[in-house]
């Protein structure tokens, strides 16, 4: 399968779908259901990845390595048995901090022209 | 169960069956993949909405979910056809671009000079009024052996030449079984080249 994105950290280039993901996936392992609402809350229900899309994009970056199916179930307990668990792998963390970093860089970029208040976070009007 | 109760049931069973429906136009290995699990996501989302979703909230939330797995049953089918393109296929479209070219250019000549469309000359609308001889030739050449360049096109991905290095090279070479498909392409090809040559063959003949 051809990959699309690549595990080196020298290649930034993430689609928002996948590093959305990455972050996502960065405090602890998530079933697919998970993903979707944490990064809806985290975007405050104004950025949504759909089921498909969100599905695609666990296809390719596990094909790139970036992420990986979980064997341990956080609580076998109180879940579905047929939901499976990702995880974000060494090379997974590298890509999506060096995406973090570029995007600093632009948001930077983008202080300097005043285009953000000076004090303030990325979203902050 | 109330009635609203059930007709609200009845209702996501209705989108979730419209769901597995789109599920189905993703390629094979996708749905074997992740089928399951999609279904269920979109099972949870159906019934787990927002405690304050209005049902305009719900119905934009479901049209949206079909909508991005369309547009994913889409990409997943383009990436697919393009994983299976190799250079064997390549040299394929270009035999059908020819082949269709070849027809396209023929029926509109034989409908302008026999059945005396009311159609502007094929040659004097691809190449221009100023032709040069180059132009001319390259035409005349593409329109005689179009048929059989495409005919040629089409077998020589059939064929697998293998090198033994060793004392003497030894080339083994095999063909493959043509496809339903390549079976047509075969046999359109090799007829309109056995008739077009054929024909210019016995008007030579006969003058």
């Amino acid at each position: 399968m051809k990959r699309r994105f690549s595990n080196s950290a020298s290649t930034p280039f993430l689609t928002p779908a996948a590093f959305n993901i990455l972050l996502a996936l960065s405090e602890e392992e998530l079933h697919g259901y998970r993903i979707m609402q944490k990064i809806d809350v985290e975007h405050e229900g104004q950025f949504r990845i759909g089921p498909g899309t969100l599905y695609r994009t666990i296809r390719q970056l596990i094909a790139s390595g970036l992420i990986e199916e979980s064997d341990e179930r956080p609580d076998p307990e109180l879940d579905d048995e047929r939901r499976r668990y990702y995880r974000l792998t060494s090379a997974g963390k590298k890509a999506l901090s060096a995406e973090a970093s570029r995007l600093e860089k632009l948001v930077r970029l983008a202080r300097s022209r005043q285009l953000l208040d000076t004090g303030g976070g990325v979203g902050d009007r | 169960m109330s009635t609203r109760e059930a007709a609200r049931k009845d209702f996501q069973l209705l989108v979730l069956r419209m769901y597995c429906w789109v599920l189905r136009c993703f390629p094979t290995q996708f749905r074997e993949q992740f089928g399951g699990e999609l279904l269920q996501v979109l099972s949870t989302d159906l019934q787990n909405p927002r405690p304050d979703a209005s049902l305009l909230w719900r119905t934009d939330r479901i049209l949206e979910n079909l909508a991005d797995l369309v547009a994913s049953a889409a990409c997943e089918r383009v990436l697919e056809w393009r994983n299976k393109m190799n250079k064997k296929w390549i040299l394929q479209i270009l035999g059908i671009v020819l082949l269709s070219f070849w027809v396209i250019l023929m029926s509109w000549g034989l409908g302008r000079n026999l059945l005396h469309w009311n159609v502007k000359d094929p040659y004097l609308l691809i190449l221009g009024e100023f032709q040069s001889d180059v132009e001319v030739v390259f035409m005349d050449g593409t329109m005689f052996f179009a048929p059989l360049l495409a005919f040629v096109m089409f077998l020589i991905p059939l064929f697998r030449l293998k090198f033994q290095p060793g004392e003497g090279v030894l080339v083994q070479v095999s063909i493959r079984q043509p496809g339903r498909f390549m079976w047509i392409l075969l046999g359109v090809s090799g007829l309109s080249a056995a008739l077009w040559l054929g024909l210019i063959f016995l008007a030579r003949l006969f003058g």
